[in-house]
């Protein structure tokens, strides 16, 4: 029983860490543009079919799809922020929540036109190498992922904390006028944001394509649980974020475990309704 | 030929006109003051300089640069710089991290570090402060770290607006302290201000803004013998 329970925490924390790279970029787009975007969820859907075409078409492999997938997406994201979103920055949120909802539909139903319904998976080639430890097993898979989004966790964090870009980023996010009066190019850091969100998504959905399953409707579920994880962080902060997201796949990894697998998408948001009845606060406190 | 020099220059926000037709001048190294009660457009007519504003019509003229169709970061690194009221320091940054902000625009790392000093010898408060959040500094402090991080890309005119907004009587001291010392350094420095007398007394030049439109200009020294400015914003 225990060694289920920690089998479960195990893959739960890995859930959350790919959960983080998902929310964070979601977190970051609302944070520093004041946006929406529920169309993140087609960004991770459409790195994870470049991840996977990268590998059967070019014949690459998985790490080097991996990349391809992350800076295709980044140049994608950019080109859709100065397109889609440019002409509505500054307006009010419903805004953005209507646009991007529109563009997350016809995202999705573009690839489902063109990629089929079938779900695919990504092979990464490491799902055969297997530890076991007290009584834990874990798949150089799983392990590569786990390691793979720390160190993107963390690179981002360095990025936003250390660099003059991620300064830049911060003081758009805190005051966009004080940014633009010191000097601040707002409409690079905009594009940047929206780079790096559409690349950590899609390191995400190549390593999730890797885990389950690539299909065109696989954003649909992902980007509400990473709304319900950035309502959990309270917005703009990144370590907020990262604690909620494993909560969250701690929660989902857990109840499927022990409850019923059926409802695992269910729990996020039954966690973000309990927290709505006695924690309104948010879970990190105040504004 | 006057350092700054806006001619007829117009703006609004939807249809709402919040500048009609605004002319002025700075000489360079002149204290220019603006002044008038809130919502005649002062904040407007520095918006519109700094580029954060598009202004419908009018020149904006500055060492012989045309600014009113340029951006903000570009107008910041041809000499010319804003610091906004209310402070708007960032917040959850530290005091280093604001100034060193302030300083995007100059790509020289060595002046960046001069520049560093400079305020911390200027302003002691903030090398003190260096590691602390701009959000908990005091009113004051917030506002020398306003100031300062206007001056980090060493400008040739600094905007000024409200600097004594809200801040203890020796704290306004302070502000006009540092104006003056600003100014001896060649700076020329245009003042919005709602404390008339303080900015009649610190300039050599005020305007009058009303409604949208300037109303009187001239020495500082007259306007303040002026009956219609001593009645409407001297209180005498």
């Amino acid at each position: 029983m225990t060694t289920v329970f920690f089998q479960q925490v195990l893959n739960g924390v890995i859930l959350g860490c790919i959960y983080a790279l998902i929310a964070l970029g979601l977190s970051l787009v609302f944070g520093i543009l004041e946006m929406t975007n529920f169309a993140h969820g087609e960004f991770y859907m459409l790195g994870a079919f470049m991840a996977l075409f990268s590998m059967t078409h070019l014949g690459v492999p998985f790490f080097v799809a991996l990349l391809i997938a992350m800076l295709g997406m980044a140049l994608v994201s950019a080109l859709i922020e100065r397109m889609v979103f440019r002409p509505i920055v500054g307006k009010p949120l419903i805004n953005s929540m209507l646009l991007s909802f529109g563009l997350s539909t016809a995202l999705a139903n573009l690839a489902l036109f063109f990629f089929k319904a079938d779900p695919r998976k990504i092979t990464s080639g490491l799902a055969g190498v297997r530890f076991r430890f007290w009584g834990l097993f874990l798949t150089g898979e799983r392990l590569a992922i786990l390691i793979l989004s720390i160190i993107l966790v963390l690179g981002l964090t360095w990025f936003i904390q250390r660099t003059r870009m991620g300064k830049a980023m911060r003081a758009v996010a805190q005051d966009r006028v004080a940014a633009q009066l010191a000097g601040v190019n707002v409409k690079r850091v905009y594009s940047v944001t929206f780079a790096i969100s559409g690349a950590l998504a899609a390191a995400a959905g190549t390593m999730v394509g890797a885990m389950f399953f690539v299909s065109p409707e696989m954003g649909f579920t992902v980007v509400l649980k990473s709304f319900v994880i950035v309502i959990l962080a309270g917005a703009g902060r990144i370590r907020g974020v990262i604690l909620a997201a494993v909560l969250i796949g701690l929660v989902e990894s857990l109840g499927g475990g022990f409850i019923s697998y059926a409802y695992k998408d269910a729990y996020p948001f039954l966690l973000l309704v309990l927290l709505f009845i006695f924690k309104p606060e948010g879970l990190m406190g105040g504004a | 030929m006057p350092h700054l020099k806006v001619e007829s220059l117009s703006a609004h926000y939807g249809r709402v006109q919040a500048l009609d037709n605004v002319s002025l001048e700075a000489e360079k190294g002149s204290i220019v003051a603006l002044i008038g009660a809130n919502g005649a457009g002062k904040t407007t007519l520095m918006m519109s300089l700094s580029g954060v504003l598009t202004p419908s019509t009018g020149t904006i003229e500055f060492e012989g640069k045309r600014l009113e169709r340029s951006s903000p970061e570009q107008i910041v690194s041809w000499g010319l710089s804003h610091c906004p009221e209310g402070r708007r320091v960032w917040p959850k940054m530290t005091v280093l991290e604001n100034l060193e902000m302030g300083a995007i625009s100059v790509t020289d790392k060595s002046k960046v570090a001069e520049r560093l000093e400079w305020s911390f010898s200027t302003f002691p408060i903030l090398a003190e402060r260096r590691r602390q959040m701009a959000g908990s500094l005091s009113g004051g402090e917030q506002q020398m770290l306003a100031i300062a991080r206007a001056l980090m890309p060493s400008p040739r005119l600094l905007m000024l607006d409200e600097p004594s907004l809200g801040l203890a009587p020796i704290m306004v001291e302070k502000v006009v302290d540092i104006v003056r010392e600003i100014r001896s350094t060649g700076t020329t420095v245009l003042l919005v201000e709602q404390n008339a007398f303080m900015a009649l007394s610190l300039s050599d030049y005020t305007y009058v803004l009303e409604t949208g439109k300037i109303r009187l200009f001239g020495p500082s020294a007259e306007l303040m013998e002026n009956d219609e400015v001593r009645q409407a914003y001297l209180g005498v």
